[in-house]
């Protein structure tokens, strides 16, 4: 009985789990950002690749702010003293449990002492590691997420430990078998993506401008997580005079007199002054920030009509994972692990 | 009260965000319209709105499409230009600054390309009152107007990598300060030992924008004594 109480009493029953990292290419505790504070002039910051992170989230019942792992380009290994309810999402396609693979973008359980390998992926760079309960992670201004003008950030390492507080305390059934079977939404990845935008203010700038986006680009190794950089050819701006500093969305796609364009992301400045052909829909912003330095990128222009019913589209999918997510925990009796 | 009804146009911007641009005649009144509309927009975050930068003469608009409309975000700003919008009151700050040498080492290409003296620039620098515009990036830069020097200063050829926080630049005809370890492209002609972003406070930074900042020539042996979080000394 004591058991079934503790059910519905989240928070009394946590256990801490220790995860000792193996093996850390580049991989930080990340969330999904600081929106909001353009007034203190700080980015939003956060999981280049948002979908991907609240899926991870999702899939093992936390809500969908919470921090995951986020590993760029690179394999991560590791291995929790408990058992753990872990989900993979993002570029990753299979993950190694006790050298067994699984598909990623699914409730996994992993077994206390289990070895997980989440490979470094071939397509695409950013992949998410959800865990059931809370990492423990700094936060400032309400976020996990590194910021490198605020000097924060927390970088894993081979040899660390970190500490999970978890509900998820019941008996793993099955080590080695995922327990459930979400087909949560994901990308397919390559080295060509195929991008979204609407139209920005300043298409008229550009001499023939729809023409000129509709190129193939290709992206520069100087692309950073403030923005990627992208070869073009006759990309042309009219003289006209400076733009004044203003503010500019995530996704804005810029032409500076250089004649690349830049698409901003999600540590972006909060004012500019290049002129902005056209943003990014949310939907390929999360898109955009799994390409790689070397990979090609089309752009397409849509009506605004069309990127709302993709956003609405992705978000229904998100839902429905969700509600999927809550009945198959309920029915198993795992109450205490939804957030 | 001051009327600021106003002219405007209003663009969307991609999916979750619209541009508000202010069309007024005169500068300081288009800039006064767009701050105002920023305040008031700022506080409604529970209809959607995620984020507002208002600078010179446009608010930008960010908000979840799922919650609030480009149409709708557009009648609230309709609603709130037909109203008397209210300027802010300005504070006003005086802030120490160590100029030259290394703590401001363009000062002497700026009066170079000025064609005047360096203690000419810290005369002209410090002798009369900035106008914070608006508060940019990184971290609590704020954006200023103010005494005019002889020439509009070009940004440097070779952006310095990691700005020193407090570093105070000039670039064109305005004048910023950075308060965060970044990449930055203006010419640093100083720097002020207090620091300007707390973290940890309540409010994080002391300025707004509409607040006139006049900056204080100091000496060497003055910097320790400032070299305090803003809410520790009387700026």
């Amino acid at each position: 009985m004591g058991k079934l109480e503790s059910l519905f009493s989240p928070g009394e029953n946590m256990i801490a789990v220790s995860l000792v990292i193996e093996r850390a290419g580049y991989a930080v505790i990340q969330d999904l950002g600081r929106p909001g504070l353009a007034k203190l002039g700080v980015s939003a910051n956060g999981a280049g690749d948002q979908v991907s992170a609240r899926m991870a989230n999702i899939l093992v019942g936390n809500s969908e702010s919470s921090p995951v792992i986020e590993v760029i380009s690179s394999e991560f290994v590791f291995t929790p003293d408990c058992d753990s309810l872990m989900s993979v999402t993002g570029a990753a396609r299979t993950v190694f449990i006790a050298d067994l693979p699984h598909d990623t973008h699914e409730t996994i359980v992993v077994g206390a002492g289990s070895r997980v390998v989440v490979p470094g992926s071939e397509f695409g760079q950013r992949t998410y590691i959800g865990l059931n309960g809370k990492l423990q992670g700094d936060q400032i201004l309400g976020s996990v997420a590194p910021d490198g003008f605020l000097e924060f950030g927390q970088r894993l390492t081979s040899g660390l430990k970190i500490e999970l507080q978890s509900n998820f305390t019941q008996e793993a059934s099955g080590n080695d078998l995922p327990v459930f079977r979400f087909s949560a939404l994901h990308e397919t990845y390559s080295h060509h993506f195929n991008l979204a935008a609407t139209i920005g203010p300043d298409i008229s700038r550009l001499k023939n401008g729809e023409q000129a986006i509709a190129q193939e680009f290709q992206v520069l190794p100087q692309s950073d997580h403030v923005g990627m950089r992208l070869s073009g050819t006759g990309l042309d701006l009219d003289t006209a005079g400076e733009i004044l500093s203003r503010g500019v969305p995530i996704g804005a796609v810029e032409v500076p007199p250089s004649g690349e364009l830049i698409i901003l992301l999600r540590g972006r400045l909060v004012t500019a002054g290049y002129p902005v052909v056209a943003v990014l829909t949310k939907g390929s912003i999360d898109k955009v920030s799994q390409a790689r330095p070397g990979d090609q990128i089309s752009i397409s222009l849509i009506e605004m009509d069309k990127a709302q019913v993709e956003l609405q589209e992705i978000e229904s999918k998100l839902t429905n994972t969700k509600t999927r997510v809550k009945n198959a925990f309920i029915s198993r009796g795992w109450q205490a692990l939804l957030s | 009260m001051k009327n600021l009804k106003t002219s405007f146009s209003c663009q969307e911007y991609g999916d979750s965000a619209v541009l508000i641009n202010i069309e007024n005649t005169d500068y300081e009144t288009r800039w006064l319209t767009t701050q105002s509309l920023g305040d008031v927009l700022r506080d409604k975050t529970s209809i959607g709105i995620i984020d507002v930068v208002a600078s010179f003469q446009t608010v930008f608009i960010s908000f979840n499409a799922l919650v609030i409309s480009h149409a709708a975000v557009f009648e609230i700003v309709k609603e709130h230009l037909q109203a008397d919008l209210e300027p802010r009151t300005p504070n006003y700050f005086k802030l120490p600054v160590l100029y030259g040498d290394v703590y401001g080492p363009h000062l002497n290409h700026v009066a170079e390309v000025c064609g005047i003296s360096s203690q000419e620039v810290i005369e002209i620098h410090s002798t009369q009152d900035w106008i914070v515009r608006f508060i940019g990036s990184p971290v609590g830069a704020p954006m200023m107007d103010g005494p005019k020097l002889p020439v509009s200063v070009p940004r440097l050829q070779t952006p310095v990598a990691r700005m020193v926080p407090g570093s105070v630049a000039v670039s064109g005809l305005q004048s910023i300060i950075y308060n965060a370890p970044s990449p930055g492209g203006w010419q640093v002609i100083g720097r002020t030992p207090v620091k300007l972003f707390d973290l940890e406070a309540s409010p994080n930074m002391p300025f707004l924008a509409g607040d006139r900042i006049r900056f204080v020539p100091i000496e060497f042996s003055q910097w320790e004594s400032w070299n305090r979080y803003f809410h520790q000394v009387k700026i």
